[in-house]
């Protein structure tokens, strides 16, 4: 199980992180965080995480502003959007500069994650 | 100390103190000569110009004299006339003791046969006299004038007299000489003298400079200090404070000696010149007053010309400046050119000469001048004239006009026919009568000699007069008195005289109370008047027995208007008392009816200036509002001062007026009658004339059906509006059946029989197949029945009209009032759609996470079933519950989204607010999630209301959406529910932008947005507004711009049904 890559999956819904957990949890060390606060603290602590799922819609910082956050403090992370809203022009915006690589509408098409993911990884 | 050197050196200085000497002697000369001409001036100037001749004793010695000849200008002075003194001593003019105050004077110059000039004070004019007496034989002439108001002058000059003594006197001399080191002078005697010092102080140069007056300080230094280092000598004048403190002016001289350059003596005087400058100075002041003397005053020189001319003399002939006479000769200044030689021919022969003359200005115009003129000597001791003179043709006018005054005065006097006298009350109680004309026996046949002993005067009083007489003139005894008494008195012949008089009374200086006054014989006016009075009254007693009013009138040339009489009929016809309407005539005025007061002016102004009888017929108008007519007839006449005299009657004449105009009353109505039977009339036939034509115009059918014969009768009309022509109609009932609609049939016959049975009038509408176009038209007919005596009906007959455009216009209308209801019905269902909208995204959005949970406990299982060997029914479990979770949420969202959308009409639903609210909040999560915070406080009771579920849910999602929209970016917005005892209330606070004042009031109303077009409907507010109304609730707002806005919503937990 060492060889597991990390993903952090942020979102304030626990039922969802816990599906996340367990679906994903199959090939990589799933590592959670509630909010966007919480996840750069865990960014900083384990610099091994590489990928990162993100939902839109949280308290404190939405998810764009996490990522915006994120990638001015860390180098090499992949960031990756999951949220149950179409998506808006900012949304797009940030694809379009590869600030997100994806996003994924709910209701979650697992596979869909899963191949994202494989094709992300560093080191594929 | 003394030298011989010094002594020369003082000598060489007193040669230049002889130079100054010489100056002051020479000031001195000036001053004597002015001196003269300004004594000459104030002393001589002849005003008054009199001759006397003396009287001596047998023994030669003057005893007095007496007056041979006088001047206008002494005997006004005098107050008398010439005839009166001439030939009267001095004492018997002026009273006695004159001679013994003037006779040292008059022997004075009677002995050395000088003129003399004299200032006396003259009692008996109470004049102080400036008076030239020369005497010319066994005669001497009197000249000069009241110098009263000069005497202080003449004082004055007579001080400068003795300050002329003054500087007779030497000027002393003080020396003093400075050698060595310059500190310490030597002094002469004289210099202590001047400095007011003891001999033996020895004052420093520096000491002795502070002696000097602080401005000329620095000076004297300074000559000191010159003298000394350059050798200056010095001479100058400056003020010296002694040490007596007494302000001296010193002529201050220096002579330095020098050796090698250096100065090695000063020796200098000072003079004291205090005197001399105190005579400049005085001189200076003389030269001035004659220069701006009020007199001319000149000086001709021995050879005819003049050689000093002043102001006052120069204007006086005309002359701008002094300059432009002198050095010219007199002649052309008289109006005689051979007087100036006259002039000094008499001047060589008396020394003195006083005249009038005419004299000549340089316009050539004559005035008379009065002049004295004197021989006098210049230094050179040649001849000179020194003249002073007065313009007196003022003087002279005034005298004339005086004159002119008296005489009239005493023309006046002579010709008042009545007697003129002065009374006088004495200070000490008693009177006396000082004076009494001569035509004091014309009034009373006493002589005037009888007449001053007042006693006598009081005696012949009439008994019934004396009393108020006596204290008439007794109260009149004080100053500025006025005394008017009318009384009767006894006449020699014991007949009884009517006697008028008039005083004034003033007090003199002794405090007596003279009366001066004048007594007329009034008899004649007194019995005229007592005559008048009879006759007037006898006027009154035949003016007041008239009925209606007499009255005498009389209009003044100045507008004044006075009535001298009228007749007590004034009380009765004008309820006016007859003394006060004379009294004050406005009040006769007042009762003039306002109407008839400008045409009462007119009339009478018209009489009086064509003198013509007047007759008026006037209205009075009393404050009680009652009438009464007035025939005014009078007769003008003019009086020799202009005024108008009017002798009027005024008659009652309001019974007469009365009858008059009841008979033209009588005679208007009647008049009036006609006119309204014939405006009636035309009015009828017009308004016939009217429904004829609008008859016309409608192009109304008139029927008749008669109903026994069943004939039916049509008029043109009808024909056109069924399209039949006449010969296709048969004339009977059918012909109208058979032209209804089918479906109209049934109603319009029964109609037609109930006004055959009942009698009821008829109002059908029908439709028609017109057969001419084929057209279906509707037609409205009104009918009535007509009975026979026994009340049975025997026809119907009324009208038909084609209202086929009114039914269709009725139909448009209502199509388009159904129109109008569609299109509100879809604008409130677009207002609901876009609700729907604004759900949707959220829904949508909510929808997704349960599905999530679906998905996710899907995948979760699939994947365990397809990779794990093993069956986890616990892990299973799990991921059932998460699809279980998700399906709840789901059911649940889909479940209040169907209220929303739920369109039942039902009103009587059990609405929970708070789960309405829950719902609400629900469905607006992504307006407002992680964006406002929303705090519920909710009522801890139960929040159900009756009403209409999917209403209020759109009606809060509407107010809570608005909340959620007013919010731009982070807020707050507070849901507060409580429970009345029969209402539930519900406040949504928040913290929004608020609405403008302005748009407070509007926002319920249909279509208001502030939104842009598209983005609302404007329908939100105003649909929940009926919604909350329909609830039988009421929604009310409050805002404040940028602080937020409160909605208040407040339902009736039960509902009241209406009517």
């Amino acid at each position: 199980m060492q060889n597991k890559k990390k993903v952090l999956c942020v979102d304030d819904e626990p039922i969802n992180l816990l599906i996340l957990r367990k679906i994903l949890g199959r090939k990589y060390e799933v590592i959670t965080a509630k909010h966007g606060e919480e996840a750069l603290l865990v960014l900083e602590k384990d610099p091994e995480i590489e990928l990162v799922i993100t939902d839109m819609n949280m308290p404190g910082m939405n998810g764009l502003e996490f990522v915006r956050e994120a990638s001015k403090q860390f180098l090499n992370k992949k960031f990756f959007m999951l949220s149950g809203y179409a998506i808006t022009d900012e949304i797009q915006g940030a694809l379009d500069t590869g600030l997100i690589y994806e996003y994924f509408q709910k209701p979650t098409d697992y596979k869909q994650i899963d191949q994202a993911l494989e094709e992300h990884s560093f080191g594929n | 100390m003394k030298t011989n050197d010094s002594n020369s050196q003082l000598e060489a200085l007193e040669e230049k103190l002889k130079t100054s000497e010489e100056r002051l002697a020479e000031a001195e000369l000036r001053m004597r000569q002015l001196e003269g001409q300004y004594l000459a001036l104030f002393h001589h100037l002849a005003e008054e110009v009199h001759l006397w001749k003396l009287i001596r004793e047998q023994d030669g010695r003057i005893k007095t004299w007496e007056l041979a000849d006088a001047n206008p200008a002494a005997l006004r002075t005098w107050g008398k006339k010439k005839e009166e003194v001439i030939g009267k001593t001095t004492d018997e003019i002026f009273g006695k003791g004159t001679t013994e105050q003037f006779l040292p004077i008059v022997k004075g110059i009677v002995e050395t046969g000088e003129p003399h000039k004299w200032v006396e004070y003259f009692k008996a004019t109470n004049q102080y006299l400036s008076m030239s007496s020369i005497p010319v034989g066994e005669y001497f002439v009197s000249t000069g004038k009241d110098i009263t108001e000069e005497k202080l002058a003449a004082k004055a000059l007579e001080e400068s007299e003795d300050f002329l003594k003054r500087t007779g006197e030497i000027a002393k001399v003080g020396g003093w000489q400075l050698t060595g080191d310059f500190d310490r002078p030597f002094y002469t005697k004289g210099a202590y003298d001047i400095l007011e010092l003891p001999y033996d102080s020895n004052p420093s140069v520096e000491e002795a400079i502070n002696f000097y007056h602080t401005d000329d300080r620095k000076k004297v230094a300074q000559y000191l200090s010159e003298a000394i280092e350059k050798g200056s000598p010095f001479n100058f004048e400056a003020r010296l404070l002694t040490a007596q403190d007494n302000l001296k002016w010193v002529l201050v001289m220096g002579e330095p000696e020098m050796l090698n350059g250096k100065c090695v003596k000063l020796t200098g005087v000072f003079q004291d010149i205090t005197n001399r400058k105190k005579t400049d100075s005085r001189v200076n002041m003389l030269t001035k007053a004659i220069d701006h003397s009020l007199n001319g005053f000149d000086v001709v020189d021995h050879e005819g010309k003049f050689i000093y001319v002043n102001k006052a003399h120069s204007r006086m002939f005309g002359f701008s400046d002094p300059v432009e006479i002198i050095g010219t000769s007199p002649e052309k200044l008289c109006a005689d050119p051979a007087f100036p030689e006259r002039l000094v021919k008499n001047l060589k022969e008396k020394g003195e000469y006083v005249c009038e003359l005419k004299a000549k200005r340089k316009d050539g115009s004559e005035f008379d001048l009065l002049m004295y003129s004197r021989l006098d000597y210049d230094e050179n001791g040649k001849e000179i004239y020194p003249t002073s003179s007065i313009d007196i043709t003022e003087r002279r006018k005034t005298e004339e006009e005086k004159r002119k005054v008296q005489n009239q005065l005493l023309q006046i006097t002579n010709s008042i026919p009545g007697v003129i006298y002065q009374f006088v009350f004495h200070k000490d109680g008693s009177f006396s009568m000082p004076f009494i004309n001569d035509k004091a026996n014309e009034i009373l046949g006493f002589s005037s000699e009888q007449m001053k002993d007042p006693a006598f005067l009081f005696s012949r009083i009439h008994p019934e007069d004396f009393e108020s007489t006596m204290h008439s003139i007794l109260e009149a005894n004080h100053d500025q008195a006025k005394w008017t008494k009318t009384f009767r008195a006894y006449n020699k012949d014991e007949k009884v005289v009517w006697i008028a008089g008039h005083a004034l009374g003033s007090a003199d200086e002794e405090g007596n109370i003279v009366h001066n006054g004048v007594l007329f014989d009034i008899s004649e006016q007194k019995e005229a008047g007592i005559a008048l009075k009879a006759s007037q009254q006898q006027y009154q007693n035949v003016a007041n027995n008239l009925p209606g009013i007499v009255l005498r009138y009389q209009h003044n040339t100045d507008g004044r208007n006075q009535l001298l009489f009228i007749s007590t009929g004034v009380e009765t016809l004008f309820e006016v008392d007859a003394q006060e309407a004379i009294n004050n005539n406005q009040l006769l005025w007042d009762r003039v009816h306002k109407e008839d007061l400008a045409a009462y002016y007119a009339s009478v102004n018209e009489a009086s200036l064509k003198l013509s009888p007047w007759k008026f017929e006037h209205r009075l108008q009393f404050p009680d509002g009652r009438v009464k007519w007035v025939d005014m007839r009078g007769v003008p006449s003019k009086k020799t001062d202009g005024s108008i005299i009017w002798d009027s009657i005024g008659l009652d004449i309001t019974k007469r007026k009365e009858a008059e105009r009841e008979l033209e009353r009588i005679n208007k109505n009647l008049e009036e009658l006609v006119e309204e039977r014939a405006q009636k009339a035309i009015k009828l036939s017009r308004e016939l004339e009217l429904y004829w034509l609008a008859a016309e115009h409608a192009k109304s059918g008139v029927w008749y059906y008669n109903v026994r014969t069943n004939a039916l009768e049509w008029d043109n009309t009808m024909y056109e509006l069924f399209g039949i022509d006449k010969d296709e109609f048969s004339g009977a009932y059918e012909a109208w059946e058979n032209s209804l609609h089918p479906d109209d049939i049934e109603e319009n016959v029964s109609a037609l029989q109930e006004t055959i049975t009942e009698q009821k009038d008829l109002d059908i509408l029908f439709r028609i197949n017109h057969r001419k176009s084929g057209e279906i038209r509707h037609i409205r007919g009104k009918g009535k029945a007509e009975t026979d005596d026994k009340g049975n009906t025997v026809a119907v007959f009324g009208t038909n009209w084609d209202v086929t455009r009114e039914m269709k216009l009725a139909v448009e209308r209502e199509r388009a009032i159904d129109q109008l209801k569609a299109a509100q019905a879809q604008l409130i269902q677009s207002e609901k759609m876009a609700s729907l909208g604004i759900l949707t995204a959220g829904v949508a959005h909510e929808l997704n996470n349960p599905l999530n949970y679906i998905v996710g406990g899907y995948t979760a299982i699939h994947n365990h079933l397809n990779e794990d060997e093993v069956l986890d029914k616990a892990e299973i479990e799990e991921y059932l519950d998460w699809i279980k979770t998700g399906a709840d949420r789901a059911t649940k969202i889909v479940k209040s989204l169907n209220l929303f959308s739920r369109s039942n009409e039902d009103n009587t639903e059990v609405c929970d607010i708070h789960q309405i609210i829950d719902d609400c909040l629900l469905m607006l999560q992504n307006k407002f999630k992680d964006r406002i915070t929303i705090t519920k406080e909710y009522t801890g009771t139960p929040a159900e209301v009756p009403g209409n579920n999917g209403k209020l849910h759109q009606a809060l999602l509407n107010l809570l959406a608005n909340a959620m929209d007013a919010i731009s970016e982070k807020g707050e917005i507070t849901i507060e529910t409580s429970s009345q005892k029969d209402r539930l209330n519900i406040i949504i606070s928040d913290n929004g932008c608020g609405i403008p004042e302005g748009n407070l009031k509007k926002v319920m109303d249909p279509f208001f947005t502030t939104k842009p077009p598209g983005v609302g409907t404007g329908l939100g507010l105003s649909i929940t507004h009926s919604i909350i109304q329909e609830h039988q609730g009421s929604l009310t707002m409050q805002s404040t711009p940028d602080a937020g806005t409160q909605v208040k919503i407040s339902l009736p937990k039960e509902r009241k049904h209406a009517k």
